[in-house]
């Protein structure tokens, strides 16, 4: 069994910077596990976020996802295996707005190598659905996602990033837009969901309070020296 | 993904519906221009053939023959009628047809001339004329034949009377009600200025203007009257010709119009539609340039429009990045979108077309032209193709800025 996350004296640093924005000298995540990256704005979360996603690079040292090194593939490689293998929430404008929220949660599917699933429709309704039930979301879902309450979008977004059964979640901030107590609900559901599909979750956000919900805190000053 | 395209334009439904119809229209205009000039070119050229000469008084070749052949405008001056006896005696001249212009009948030209007309005047590839219903009487100064839009507009039939207009015009023209004329045939439908003409001898004409001597009816004459009178013209309008030797027209034109005698100008109808070519050859050439330049126009209306709401797209674009979409993918949806608007402009675009054509169906017929329902020539299809071609590398522009946008912006907006 690999690391989900595994980072070995890794530089990084936008074109034209002369000192690196981001330097890991050691960084590991498990499989399985659940993480919350704590860092302030403008520490290099984004920049990091990034690097996992594989929409940039390392240029340093190494960096490996679900024990792939992105560095090795091809950009369009990369793309695909962020699509299959890595589930995204953001903070906020989580969907695209003139989909429904079938068409927005099974959206990854359009870009998918997995030309089986993509064909079924049937079954990536079904497959929506029931992410619709298990997130307690009782909504038309042939509803355009703009008529739904930010909480509402949120959840649909959390489906999206879900329906693909990745291997790696990776939520940015996917709490700040939400109040405290949909955030715990939202956590709460999130946490529920990977941990059924045996999936890591990495939650990024500046908010002390989600502390006491994760196993495993990190702070991005201890890891970025 | 072509869905996704879809999707993504209806949700922009009010600015790519503008760009829509003005695209569409422009492709109109395209293929409007080019199609109104087939038409025009192929029904001129179609509405007399086997004549090798026509001669009328001295003036400009084209003015004659749109007077002459296609009744539009009118004759400055006639011509005697001996003159016409003379060309008719002419060893080189096979047949000589008379031809008075000037009334009307409800806005459609009446057209004096003599029973040889319906044999020797040929229209399209050598056809002649045929009567549709009724017989071909032409003897009686009082009889009518009439073209088959002008029967089928006014409802006439054999055996109805009309009454001559004095003068051309649709509104407050004296009437020759003291004569009225007895409609014989209906002549079948020949697609060209011929449908609009009502036809009667030379002395129908001669004995209607009896009393109207100087220009204005002063007396009142009978068809009792008038019929004891010799009824041969003074004069005619226009001569056509046809000559036992074609190649002797050229020599034979230099020759009318070089005679001492009366003015005339003689002209050959091929020749002088050439001429007419030429001179609208270039209208169109400026036009269909001018209608180049609305299609480019509207393209450029669909490029900016993307790109302006290029940026307002950041967001989705990055979004589509974080569940896999590639730039490639980026720049497709991109590309999809210009390619159903231009595609959808042209087809919107030929469907006007049509309809136009439709709309203006009763003006060309109005005007003799001739204007079938065809399928796209070669040349509008070539429109459409460049129309198509030009969308496409247009369309490139704003998928590449997606593309390299997205470079940029990856998963997050960085401003």
């Amino acid at each position: 069994m690999t690391t989900a996350i595994e980072i070995n004296n890794m530089e990084y640093s936008w074109p034209g910077q002369s000192t690196p924005l981001l330097k890991i000298a050691d960084f590991q995540v498990e499989r399985g596990e659940s993480l919350l990256l704590q860092g302030k704005s403008g520490c290099g979360k984004t920049t990091l976020l990034s690097l996992l996603a594989g929409i940039n690079t390392v240029d340093r040292g190494e960096l490996k996802i679900l024990g792939k090194e992105p560095k090795t593939m091809k950009p369009v490689d990369r793309d695909r295996f962020r699509g299959d293998k890595i589930g995204f929430i953001f903070q906020q404008f989580n969907l695209i707005p003139y989909l429904t929220v079938t068409e927005n949660i099974t959206a990854p599917f359009l870009f998918s190598k997995d030309s089986s699933i993509k064909a079924d429709h049937k079954e990536l309704k079904d497959r929506a659905a029931e992410l619709l039930t298990h997130l307690d979301l009782k909504i038309d879902p042939e509803k355009r996602v703009t008529e739904l309450s930010i909480g509402q979008q949120q959840r649909v977004a959390a489906a999206r990033a879900l329906i693909t059964a990745p291997e790696l979640i990776i939520a940015d901030e996917p709490t700040s837009a939400l109040d405290d107590d949909s955030a715990d609900a939202f956590l709460k559901l999130l946490f529920r969901e990977t941990e059924k599909l045996g999936s890591t979750l990495v939650v990024v956000s500046h908010n002390r309070a989600l502390e006491s919900s994760f196993p495993r805190v990190v702070k991005m000053e201890e890891i970025n020296v | 993904m072509f869905k996704l395209a879809l999707k993504s334009l209806f949700s922009r439904k009010k600015i790519v519906l503008l760009v829509f119809i003005s695209l569409s229209l422009s492709v109109l205009l395209f293929l409007a221009v080019q199609r109104s000039s087939q038409i025009s070119r192929d029904s001129f050229s179609r509405t007399i053939s086997g004549t090798d000469l026509i001669v009328g008084s001295r003036t400009g070749s084209l003015n004659l023959l749109l007077y002459s052949v296609f009744h539009m405008g009118n004759a400055v001056n006639n011509i005697g009628y001996e003159e016409y006896l003379a060309l008719a005696e002419d060893e080189q001249v096979e047949w000589a047809v008379p031809i008075s212009l000037g009334d009307s009948h409800r806005g459609y030209r009446v057209v004096g001339t003599n029973r040889l007309y319906f044999d020797a005047f040929q229209y399209g590839a050598h056809q002649n004329l045929e009567v549709g219903s009724g017989e071909l009487n032409f003897e009686s100064p009082f009889d009518a034949v009439i073209g088959a839009n002008v029967a089928k507009d006014l409802g006439y039939k054999p055996g109805d009377s009309v009454i001559l207009s004095h003068g051309v015009g649709k509104f407050t023209l004296q009437q020759h009600d003291n004569m009225p004329f007895e409609i014989q045939s209906v002549l079948k439908p020949t697609g060209t200025a011929v449908d609009n003409g009502v036809y009667v001898p030379l002395e129908g004409i001669t004995a209607i203007h009896i009393g109207w001597e100087t220009g204005m009816q002063t007396r009142t004459v009978t068809v009792e009257h008038a019929l004891t009178r010799n009824l041969e013209p003074d004069s005619i309008t226009a001569v056509y010709l046809g000559l036992k030797q074609r190649t002797a027209a050229i020599r034979m034109q230099r020759d009318i119009n070089n005679s001492e005698g009366e003015p005339l100008t003689a002209i050959m109808p091929g020749a002088a539609l050439y001429d007419l070519w030429r001179i609208m050859g270039s209208a169109e050439t400026i036009m269909s340039g001018l209608a180049a330049f609305v299609v480019l126009i509207g393209l450029v209306s669909l490029l900016t429009s993307q790109l302006a709401v290029l940026e307002q797209r950041r967001r989705e674009m990055a979004l589509f990045r974080s569940i896999g979409a590639t730039p490639g993918d980026l720049f497709k949806i991109l590309f999809y979108e210009s390619l159903i608007v231009t595609a959808a402009g042209c087809i919107s675009g030929v469907i006007l077309l049509y309809g136009l054509q439709a709309a203006a169906q009763p003006l060309f017929r109005a005007n003799g032209l001739y204007a079938p329902w065809t399928l796209l020539s070669l040349m509008e299809w070539a429109l459409l193709a460049v129309t198509m071609i030009a969308g496409v590398l247009g369309g490139l522009v704003p998928a590449f800025a997606a593309y390299r946008r997205s470079l940029s912006d990856g998963m997050t907006i960085r401003s």
